[in-house]
């Protein structure tokens, strides 16, 4: 039986500066930790700077996959140990080098064929950019899920309807999960979620799921100005764990009955 | 989407307007107590996805015609994404002739800041043009003022607005377009810009080979730029985000904004309230901006931001599109303006409830 893995997981949102990257970056090492082999792929194919979120100086040569230069596993950088060692494998740009700028949609499009094709993940986390355009858009559209970062600033509303709208148009059916960050409180957070979950209600006809809810956290913030990983025992990082716990039991069955066929 | 904000004395006044003036489909998402005792509402509204029925499967990413050539599939694809965006292709005959009721209705469509929209269909009226978008035209020209930045002047650029206005990417596209012009530029993060900033703004450094500096503070960046000025170098200068109409912070920045030597821009974008954007501006131009660069236009809809940056009084210099670097800076003239808003008012006005 053919196994439908690795299992793609876009995380997108269609204002900037909601998370998105921090939220990929701790979701690949929770997965990573429930024993999963997973890629991080920048596919913010603009300014990446996932590389300079974690502290890198090579972020892996995603641009040279593209080209057809190299293969996906020679381009990865492994980030703690890589997905071999409890950690994961990361494909990015190099930081802020616009590399991939004008990459287009079809680029967008190979990119989905050569991941697909990456056997050796279990999952790969696609960062999107920000915004709504067509390549960020293709890319959600072609993922196994995707989830919308959403935070309490009414423009990030606005922007994550959006993003679902289009995603409900260009997949017919499937539409986001989406997750609350950078609440101040559990109350906000729930309102900001309840504001979202019934604007969708009314005009798409259709309720997205909460995925969890992360809240502002200091050491979140203080963590991505040092360049370093966020603190496992810190509040974002355990929210954003049982996201991925969430995320995983997804997978396993599948795995599972893979085995089982025997 | 549409949302917008509704200011009441207690929450039946706010849902009849909220009624009045979104329509009985509209949602309420967010409401609370004012100072004053009344209320706020927010509420949405949105057409639904009827508008895009009968689009093609785009999730596989699978060619959707094998016969076709690669391009003319990318062609249908990127022309199937514009409909999803709901961008319309533009239509030469969409200018009409001038009218004066349509005109502020096509502005409040925009969402452009009430006092703005009367005084620009009243310039427009006694333009005497009876082309709708020549007259719009002729009054946005009487209070724009356009002054695109020259690159290959003798005087740093000191990079100011508040977080998330891109001021990196577009210090990124000023470096990338003086070098266009064999201009010898250096990129300086000052302030402290943040540890994504700094490394962003090296590696673009590093990339068109332009030397990258980081001033700690006023007086070191006041000697780079002096250094930068006898060698003939343009500096362009990244700062740390902040809230302008902020008094405390416009305080710790005024000091850069004195350096000799150095011309002050205002970085602002254009994802966000028309009336807001405005004292935005007004703050900005009080610490010293002599000009604005409005960034993320590929973001909205409706213009009403756009109207207000144009017509704040502060000399526009550029609008960026998109955050990449290689999408340069453009220019916006008051035709160019007044033939986007005009375009672009089907659109906005599907939305809304007259
Ligand atoms: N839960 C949180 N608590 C505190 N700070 C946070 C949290 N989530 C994100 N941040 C901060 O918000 C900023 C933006 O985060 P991030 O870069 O992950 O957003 P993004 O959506 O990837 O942005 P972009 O659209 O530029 O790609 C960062 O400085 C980060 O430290
Ligand atoms: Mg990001």
């Amino acid at each position: 039986m053919n196994v439908p893995l690795p299992r793609l997981t876009a995380i997108g949102s269609g204002k900037g500066g909601t998370g998105k990257t921090l939220i990929s970056l701790a979701l690949a090492q929770a997965l990573a930790r429930q024993g999963e082999r997973v890629l991080l792929c920048d596919a913010d194919l603009g300014l990446s700077n996932i590389a300079v979120h974690a502290g890198l100086a090579d972020g892996g040569d995603l641009a040279g996959v593209l080209a057809g230069r190299c293969s996906v596993d020679s381009a990865v950088v492994a980030v703690n140990g890589g997905a071999a060692q409890g950690g994961f494998d990361l494909l990015a740009a190099p930081a802020g080098s616009g590399a991939l700028a004008n990459a287009g949609l079809e680029a967008a499009m190979c990119l989905v064929g050569l991941l697909r094709a990456a056997r050796a993940y279990d999952r790969i986390v696609l960062d999107l950019s920000a915004g709504v355009g067509a390549e960020s858009m293709a890319l959600a559209a072609a993922a196994d899920e995707t989830i919308a970062v959403l935070t309490p600033d009414p423009a990030a509303l606005t922007d994550a309807y959006a993003f679902t709208k289009l995603l409900l148009c260009a997949t017919r059916s499937r539409a986001p999960e989406f997750v609350v960050n950078l609440a101040a409180s559990e109350t906000e957070a729930r309102r900001t979620s309840d504001s979202f979950v019934s604007t969708c209600r009314a005009f798409l006809k259709f309720e997205p799921r909460l995925l969890g809810i992360v809240l502002r956290d200091a050491s979140a913030a203080e963590a991505v100005r040092r360049q370093q990983a966020l603190a496992a025992g810190s509040a974002a990082s355990r929210a954003i764990a049982d996201i991925a716990g969430t995320l995983h039991v997804r997978v396993t069955p599948q795995k599972f009955a893979a085995n089982d066929v025997r | 989407m549409q949302l917008r904000t509704f200011l009441a004395k207690d929450m039946r006044e706010a849902l009849a307007t909220v009624r009045a003036e979104m329509g009985d489909e509209a949602v309420i998402v967010g409401s609370q107590k004012t100072k004053d005792g009344g209320v706020m509402v927010r509420a949405a509204f949105d057409q639904g996805i009827d508008q895009v029925e009968n689009i093609t499967d785009l999730s596989a990413g699978e060619p959707d015609d094998g016969d076709a050539p690669a391009s003319l599939q990318s062609e249908r694809r990127e022309a199937l994404i514009r409909r999803l965006r709901g961008e319309q292709p533009r239509n030469a005959s969409a200018s009409g002739s001038f009218s004066r009721p349509e005109l502020l209705a096509l502005l409040r469509g925009h969402r452009a800041p009430d006092s703005i929209t009367h005084d620009l269909a009243k310039t427009a009226e006694q333009s005497g043009l009876s082309d709708m978008t020549l007259a719009l035209a002729c009054a946005l020209g009487r209070r724009m003022k356009t002054a695109p930045i020259d690159t290959a002047q003798n005087a740093a650029l000191l990079l100011v607005g508040p977080n998330g206005a891109g001021k990196t990417a577009v210090a990124a596209k000023l470096a990338a377009h003086a070098r266009l012009t064999f201009r010898a530029v250096q990129l300086i993060a000052a302030n402290a810009a943040g540890a994504g900033a700094v490394a962003r703004l090296q590696t673009f450094a590093t990339h068109i080979d332009a030397p990258f500096a980081v001033a700690e503070n006023a007086e070191a960046l006041a000697k780079s730029v002096a250094d930068c000025g006898k060698e003939n170098v343009t500096a362009i200068v990244d700062t740390a985000g902040f809230d302008p109409r902020n008094g405390k912070a416009r305080a710790a920045f005024s000091a850069l904004a004195k350096i000799p030597n150095i011309q002050t821009v205002g970085v602002v974008s254009a994802c966000g309230d028309a009336e807001e954007i405005v004292e935005i501006i007004g703050a900005l131009a009080t610490l010293g901006a002599g000009r604005l660069i409005v960034t993320c236009a590929d973001l909205i809809r409706r213009l009403g931001t756009l109207v207000s940056a144009a017509t704040s009084g502060l000399p526009l210099a550029h609008v960026t599109r998109s955050p990449y670097v290689a999408a340069g800076l453009e220019t916006l003239t008051p035709l160019s303006l007044a033939r986007a808003l005009i375009a672009s008012d089907r659109n906005a006005d599907e939305g809304s409830a007259q």
